[in-house]
């Protein structure tokens, strides 16, 4: 799925719109949060069951909480991915150890037409993210895999912009480092 | 080593995608928008019960509504008993309670008088009439006729004409609340207060003491009658002096003690400040006047109530806000503890 373009599916215009609008709509945040929520909690928890449940879970809590969201803060996204974080990292602390480091198996069969070196790159990055520590993992996922804005990211963990990207920048060059080792 | 823009692509590529029967079964929960169970306190778990439900409300209104018809009858039957004997419903329900609280109910109830007799009290009311400025003489006259009624007199009087007065009342003790019916139907009472003092323990000290003076006086004479020399007679004589003027000074203590538990003393305020009304309505009846002095009452009431409420509740919401709030940052702590640590 090319997330780029579903994401200006018409919902965009609606959530992060320079005038946002007073009410959430949840269903469009759904619609286009959905797949980005389950690919950071994945990315971060290295546990698809975990991944489904914290997903589940942060869309439930968004929803019963859908009165309180106050468009002056912040998009709908940011929102609905601090919901998120904090699910992700209650499981974290319910867990107390993480899964085993690596990323979870892809659900669908890989493109036949798929040249083998791109498969094989994509497993290296699986394997070098799952390297990586917890909070790299989370700044890549939110950048990369949900590709919220710096200013989003900045929003959901709780620094300045300018850190958001300074963050994102090192732990990429981490991951960078994890592929060359 | 991969390009940036490369690598970007890749960890994009390498994106996690949901298996599609979790993300199917999620559109339904989203559809339906996250059934849960019903909980007890919710409509659809108390629909099917509802008879029942209305009708444990109606029991427990209905038990409210008894309790509360008792605790008003009580009220009003101590009412109607003042009224029978003494016709004392013109005084405010205001002044009741502070009476009752002040005599700790020894004074101010027909089931109370046996203990009252048991026991040495001092008992002082003072009480309000308001009347109209031309009344005021004629209600003070009142006033001294009630206390010569009862067997009682005028300690001190203090009238101004057409203004005020001041009457101190003394009547035997037992005659106080037929004293405080009367002066009740004289005038409108604005305000009551009653303060017993319980001298029980001091009556029986004081007249332990003159007992024991009595006899060491006895013993005195006693031993004078069989002194032998001079010498002793005058120290005996002397000594017997001494015993003497104790026991009377305990004997007067005593007799000043019983005057004060015997006579009740009823502080009399007439004020001319009524316009109208200066007569107090005839037993049982409630005034217009009255009903603003209970409505203002009531709300006094309710204000102090409101005031204590918050006195009560502010600071355990304060609490409580520093609480969720010292929860809050813990929990946050802990969540990137939790990130820190995995």
């Amino acid at each position: 799925m090319d997330h780029d373009e579903r994401r200006s599916e018409g919902v965009t215009a609606a959530i992060v719109d320079a005038a946002p609008p007073r009410t959430l709509d949840f269903d469009a945040l759904y619609r286009d949060a959905r797949d980005d929520v389950y690919a950071y909690a994945a990315t971060l928890l290295r546990d698809r069951a975990a991944a489904e449940d914290v997903a589940a879970a942060a869309f439930e809590r968004a929803y019963r909480r859908r009165g309180r969201y106050d468009a002056r803060k912040g998009s709908p996204r940011a929102w609905l991915f601090g919901i998120a974080r904090n699910a992700a990292l209650d499981e974290l602390r319910r867990r107390k150890r993480v899964a085993a480091a690596s990323l979870p198996i892809p659900s669908s069969e890989p493109d036949p037409g798929e040249a083998a070196e791109l498969a094989a790159q994509k497993q290296a990055v699986r394997i070098a993210l799952g390297k990586l520590g917890a909070r790299d993992r989370e700044l890549i996922a939110l950048k990369y895999h949900a590709e919220l804005s710096n200013a989003e990211i900045a929003e959901v963990i709780g620094v300045s912009v300018t850190n958001a990207g300074t963050l994102v920048h090192r732990a990429m060059t981490k991951l960078r480092e994890t592929l060359d080792a | 080593m991969p390009e940036p823009f490369d690598l970007e692509a890749l960890v994009r590529a390498a994106r996690p995608e949901p298996a599609p029967a979790w993300a199917g079964k999620l559109d339904r929960r989203v559809a339906e928008r996250f059934p849960s169970p019903p909980r007890w306190w919710q409509w659809e778990s108390v629909k099917p019960n509802l008879r029942a439900v209305a009708a444990l409300g109606a029991v427990i209104v209905v038990i409210v509504a008894i309790v509360g018809v008792a605790g008003s009858a009580n009220l009003g039957g101590d009412d109607a008993g003042n009224s029978s004997s003494s016709g004392s419903a013109k005084v405010p329900a205001m002044a009741r309670p502070e009476a009752s609280q002040d005599s700790a109910g020894a004074a101010s109830g027909s089931a109370a008088a046996p203990l009252a007799q048991d026991r040495k009290q001092i008992q002082s009311v003072a009480i309000t009439l308001s009347t109209k400025p031309a009344d005021v003489e004629d209600v003070s006259d009142k006033v001294i006729r009630v206390a010569d009624t009862l067997g009682g007199y005028i300690q001190r009087s203090s009238i101004t004409a057409r203004q005020s007065a001041e009457l101190t009342v003394k009547v035997p003790a037992d005659k106080l609340e037929p004293a405080l019916a009367q002066l009740s139907r004289i005038a409108h009472v604005s305000s009551r207060t009653q303060d017993t003092e319980d001298v029980t323990d001091q009556a029986a000290q004081l007249n332990s003491a003159v007992r024991d003076a009595r006899a060491y006086r006895d013993s005195l004479r006693n031993r004078l009658a069989h002194a032998t020399t001079d010498a002793q007679t005058a120290s005996l004589r002397a000594r017997l002096q001494r015993a003497e003027q104790r026991l009377r000074s305990r004997e007067r203590a005593v007799a000043q003690l019983s005057r004060q538990t015997s006579y009740a003393t009823i502080d009399v305020n007439i004020r001319g400040d009524r316009k109208s009304g200066a007569v107090a309505a005839p037993a049982g009846r409630w005034t217009p006047g009255d009903a603003v002095h209970d409505a203002g009452r009531v709300l006094e009431v309710v204000a102090g109530v409101a005031v204590i409420a918050a006195a009560v509740a502010l600071p355990i919401a304060l609490l409580a806000l520093i609480a969720v709030g010292l929860e809050r940052l813990l929990t946050k702590r802990r969540r990137e503890r939790a990130l820190e640590m995995a």
